[in-house]
């Protein structure tokens, strides 16, 4: 998830590829890996962290008493599993399913790198815009790609709603899920995981290995050459540039987030509901698309922002605002309203609500949406790949472009630069927040 | 005897939680587990129903030693605190869920599960989600759903903690009505004392993980074994050197002459709680209203019926 969503691709070519690791130097193999195969193989692979993610978050939010109960009345481990674990989160089956699905629509840069002749509309509508030019092409393709991603959302409200409902009663105060470790799916199941975890063990270890070493008469040496290779492609403007953007946009799109909800949750604006369900729109529909409509929005009067950084800027923060209002609506929903009328009751403004209550309650969540905004700033290549003019370029633009070019190394450094980037930065905001909250851990 | 408990002995993280508790039931018998909060009720519940691993001691369910079987296994069924209702069934389909895995055919199981219906009285809402019932009807089912399987050992953590005065009596009542129908062994943990006079056939007091007194509750209020049960149960007047006396053994006569004062008058419905002092000393007085009611500083004389603790006086 701190990695550009085409690494999967790049280490399956390293792997795979007609010479890679395993398939050329371990299994000689003359082995074709491009093709409809990879896409979807990559994909899955690409999208199953977040979608475990979500689904661990879900599976947490079950009453534990639900599966004491099955148990005490005879079930097994299997049986629990089948019988109340699965039907209480086939919603959030469902949500994740839509959710990969949408964003498969979306994706352009695998089927770019690994689908070889075979294309899908995304790759299509790249294509149109960056080699043919043509730009009305490419909006037709993005409006077609839209219209199923409409029909997905409108499915995945409705099963989110469902999430909802899936505390009923009291609950218990034990945290913890407790399943028997034993019975063929818990065995199946950790095989699944074993092999999970292996996968992307080589995946990153592959991307690591590519980028700190060389090839010599059939044998891999340590060298600094894709390193040095990589100086080329990248300079310390485009690294400060992207990290500068990620910043802004992470910082910028929180806070819209941020008083966006505030202002629907505690004051119950229905302006404020319409633009939060507006915001979602750059979550759903493919980022592309959102390119192509800051291209049209503003290359005439009276915003001529095309060519300029504040057209990317804008839309990364936009981009943010999605996911980063459903983030501060868990956070905000957790404060009893009754903090603020006091604020109102003590003689405050609403300067006060913010200062003393808002911001102080929800630093953490809106830390950790920060955090997301920049590290998804850091990775994210589809809307702002044709807005970022030469001269301006990003990183994973740069990584983009030297894959294209069949330049695998250089694109496994600056892979390990952006993972590398976006680990301090996590590091350093989860070290701020713990030490915050260490510090009034004294204070009841 | 049916069930026994034998030394029993449960930590967490060094820090006892029961220690060396040993009891015993008789078939079709309503153990009442009372005792403070944090005694260890819950915990002791957990060790019996499988779900907490025990530290020492045995538990024997029909001479069988039960200690170490996973909670699926030990024919002991348990209707938590929060019900737990599966909220992806019916009532129906809730009720039925233990009999799939008895090995029952379809039609022994829609007859079991009708005469548990009927049993409780859940005809009207049979086929709702329970997503949809009220908390007595939540309550009902849950203790439905473990009843059906026939178990040998029912546990009832707490089970009318939720539910408002009225419909805890009632629910009481009903479930003393379906244990002497069904002639089921019960342990039901609670912290009301009305409902552990109520309800058991025995109480099983502990503090502190530690047995303070088995007996009836007749026994425990008249004949408490110790300091601790005599002031845990009830109200008490403490005299000193075992000595003490229970609000109710205290008669208050009008007498302006009196050496008694009334300090405080407590209207509590069915009677009235007074404090008297006399002689430097107070006395926690409980009278039945019966129209008359004394007034805070009017004078009154006291006679009372002391005991002692271990024997009558």
């Amino acid at each position: 998830m701190v990695s550009p969503p085409f690494v999967t691709s790049l280490a399956y070519i390293n792997l795979f590829g007609r010479r890679g690791l395993i398939t050329y130097d371990l299994l000689h193999l003359a082995f074709n890996p491009y093709g409809p195969q990879g896409i979807i193989l990559m994909q899955t692979v690409s999208f199953s962290s977040l979608n475990a993610l979500l689904l661990i978050s879900i599976t947490q939010r079950i009453n534990p008493g639900l599966i004491n109960s099955a148990r005490s009345l005879g079930a097994t481990p299997t049986r629990i599993l089948l019988d109340v674990i699965i039907p209480a989160i086939k919603p959030g089956i469902m949500v994740v399913a839509l959710v990969s699905f949408i964003r498969s629509l979306a994706d352009f840069q695998t089927p770019t790198i690994i689908g070889g002749s075979y294309q899908v509309l995304a790759s299509a509508g790249y294509y149109a815009m960056i080699s043919m030019g043509n730009l009305h092409l490419a909006a037709l393709i993005n409006i077609t790609l839209a219209i199923p991603a409409i029909i997905g959302f409108f499915i995945y409200i409705h099963y989110n709603r469902s999430l909802t409902m899936l505390q009923h009663g009291l609950v218990d105060n034990q945290r913890e899920l407790i399943l028997p470790k034993r019975g063929l799916l818990w065995y199946s199941s950790t095989l699944v995981s074993v092999i999970f975890y292996l996968v992307l063990v080589l995946q990153y270890g592959s991307i690591f290995l590519n980028a700190i070493t060389e090839q010599r008469w059939g044998h891999y040496y340590f060298s600094l050459g894709p390193i040095e290779q990589t100086a080329f492609f990248i300079s310390p403007e485009i690294i400060g540039r992207t990290i500068g953007y990620s910043i802004i946009a992470g910082f910028l799109g929180s806070l819209i987030s941020f008083l966006i909800v505030y202002y629907h949750q505690v004051h119950h604006s229905q302006l404020m509901k319409l633009l939060e369900m507006v915001g979602t729109l750059p979550y759903i529909l493919p980022g592309t698309f959102f390119g192509l409509g800051y291209l049209y929005a503003f290359s005439t009067k009276p915003l001529i922002l095309t060519g300029t950084a504040t057209i990317v800027i804008i839309n990364l923060i936009f981009k943010q605002v999605a996911f980063a209002t459903k983030a501060a609506n868990a956070v905000v929903t957790q404060v009893p309203t009754t903090y603020f009328k006091s604020i109102y009751d003590l003689g405050g403004s609403t300067i006060a609500e913010w200062r003393d209550v808002f911001f102080p309650l929800t630093k953490r969540g809106f830390a950790l949406t920060f955090l997301n905004g920049f590290i998804s700033t850091m990775t994210t290549i589809g809307s702002i790949i044709f807005l970022v003019h030469p001269g301006q370029e990003l990183l994973t633009l740069v990584m983009f472009d030297v894959v294209q070019q069949n330049e695998y190394q250089v694109a496994s450094v600056i892979a390990c630069f952006i993972i590398l980037i976006c680990l301090i930065v996590a590091g350093i905001v989860i070290a701020l927040i713990n030490l915050t909250e260490r510090n009034r851990s004294h204070v009841f | 005897m049916f069930f026994e408990v034998k030394d029993l002995n449960k930590k967490y993280h060094h820090q006892e939680i029961i220690h060396r508790l040993s009891f015993a039931i008789d078939k079709g018998e309503i153990l009442i587990v009372l005792g403070p909060s944090g005694c260890g009720k819950s915990t002791l519940l957990s060790c019996i129903n499988g779900f907490e691993k025990v530290n020492g001691g045995q538990i024997l369910l029909e001479q069988q030693d039960i200690t170490t079987l996973p909670p699926e296994e030990r024919n002991v069924s348990t209707v938590f605190q929060t019900y737990s209702l599966f909220p992806n069934m019916t009532v129906r389909q809730n009720l039925a869920y233990g009999l799939k895995f008895q090995k029952l055919g379809k039609s022994q199981r829609d007859q079991l599960v009708n005469k548990m219906i009927s049993l409780l009285q859940l005809e009207s809402i049979a086929d709702m989600s329970v997503t949809e019932i009220s908390g007595g009807q939540q309550q009902r089912v849950a203790l439905g759903r473990s009843l059906i399987i026939r178990p040998k050992l029912l546990l009832l953590d707490e089970p009318f903690s939720n539910l408002d005065a009225n419909l805890r009596l009632r629910l009481r009542r009903e479930l003393r009505r379906v244990q002497q129908q069904l002639k089921m062994t019960m342990i039901f943990v609670t912290h009301d004392q009305q409902e552990a006079f109520a309800l058991g056939d025995k109480i099983l007091l502990i503090n502190d993980g530690r047995l303070q007194q088995l007996a009836t509750g007749t026994e425990i209020y008249d004949e408490p074994a110790n300091q601790f049960v005599l002031k845990f149960v009830g109200t008490v007047n403490w005299l000193g050197q075992s000595r003490y006396l229970r609000p109710e053994n205290i008669t208050l006569t009008p007498d302006p002459h009196g050496e008694g004062i009334i300090t405080q008058a407590v209207f509590q419905g069915p009677t009235i709680d007074y404090q008297v002092n006399l002689h430097r000393h107070t006395y926690q007085v409980t009278c039945l209203n019966r129209g008359h009611r004394f007034n805070v500083n009017e004078r009154v004389t006291i006679s009372y019926h002391e005991k002692e603790l271990g024997k009558e006086l």
